[in-house]
């Protein structure tokens, strides 16, 4: 115990980043299982439609993601210039263009190669994609 | 950049603890720089799998799979070796060797069972005929979860050198650098999971 005041005394930022550890864990730790109920704790009633429990689920990963950068990676402590933080932007854009670019592309196709598929399965197609 | 430390007069403390801080915020960020574009690799995986993941081939989809409480508990395990990597790196700053290497350890252990889970779900489902072969969406699958395994082993190979490396030459600022390193590549591992965690077992069982 003294010898841990006496840490406290002369270096005040090392407790700050055992509190931001703290913190982040039990965030993650929260927003993980608030997650998890989201899926599971389901079967009890039909609150959120599906499309909203992927959204919901979308949203909590995001936070945490944010969460852990924050508090596990430190990217708010930065001083400037803050390169770390233009990595990660930079990183962030490539990643949209990617993934929104491929999920966007290999949707068209799939509606636009339908000719292997049966009348019915065309047509129950169209239906839940467009309302036709 | 090992000649910049030699070169810095040592009869001067002052001088040399400035030229330690640049080196160490230079690899830092050299480190960061892998680690974007590991940022960018794993997307990449994803959205493979998001395209496939629907493309069974006529076999088991995601639901019929996997199990989100199993995959919940892989959760807990990673994140939990996340959080103690920054306790050993805490303990390494306060020159604390039993608890560093304790808190490694730790971590090490987390990690490994993580990766025995994960081996372990990967046997069975080969076992059962649901291998990388059967369809799109298990290629996708196991592409995207072995990648992040690889790492893992990869984490856990070096949690191994770094305790060796303290046991032999104590807190030299070459092996402070190294740890600070690991931390932030464990916590980037950490996050991927995150995501495999809620698109792959979450998603899929929604």
């Amino acid at each position: 115990m003294d010898n841990k005041t006496n840490m406290a005394a002369t270096r005040p930022g090392r407790n700050r980043e055992f509190v931001k550890y703290i913190v982040g864990f039990v965030l993650s730790l929260a927003l993980t299982l608030v997650a998890y109920q989201v899926v599971v704790g389901y079967q009890h009633g039909s609150l959120y439609s599906h499309d909203t429990r992927l959204l919901i689920i979308a949203a909590l990963a995001s936070t945490q993601l944010i969460v852990q950068l924050v508090f596990f990676l430190n990217v708010a402590d930065e001083g400037k210039p803050r390169w770390n933080l233009m990595m990660l932007m930079f990183a962030g854009m490539v990643i949209f263009i990617l993934v929104a670019g491929s999920l966007w592309i290999m949707h068209n196709l799939n509606y636009n190669m339908m000719q292997h598929k049966s009348t019915t399965q065309v047509n129950s197609y169209l239906s839940s994609q467009d309302g036709l | 950049m090992n000649e910049d430390v030699l070169a810095i007069d040592r009869t001067q403390p002052e001088v040399e603890m400035a030229a330690q801080k640049r080196l160490e915020d230079r690899t830092m960020f050299g480190f960061w720089v892998y680690i974007m574009t590991d940022c960018v690799l794993f997307p990449v995986l994803f959205a493979v799998f998001a395209v496939l993941h629907n493309n069974t081939n006529g076999g088991a989809d995601a639901r019929q799979l996997f199990s989100p409480a199993y995959a919940l508990v892989e959760t807990i395990l990673l994140l939990t070796s996340s959080f103690t990597s920054g306790l050993a790196l805490l303990s390494a700053r306060r020159k604390g060797a039993t608890f560093t290497v304790f808190w490694l350890l730790v971590t090490f252990a987390l990690g490994a069972a993580f990766l025995g889970m994960e081996l372990s779900e990967f046997h069975h489902l080969v076992a059962e005929g649901n291998s990388w072969r059967a369809s799109g969406f298990l290629s996708g699958f196991f592409t995207l979860v072995s990648t992040h395994g690889l790492h893992i082993t990869a984490g856990l190979l070096w949690i191994a050198v770094l305790i060796a490396n303290l046991a032999k030459r104590g807190f030299t600022p070459s092996v402070m650098r190294k740890l600070g390193l690991f931390a932030m590549f464990w916590h980037f591992l950490d996050v991927v999971w995150i995501f495999i965690f809620s698109i792959v077992y979450l998603m899929g069982a929604v």
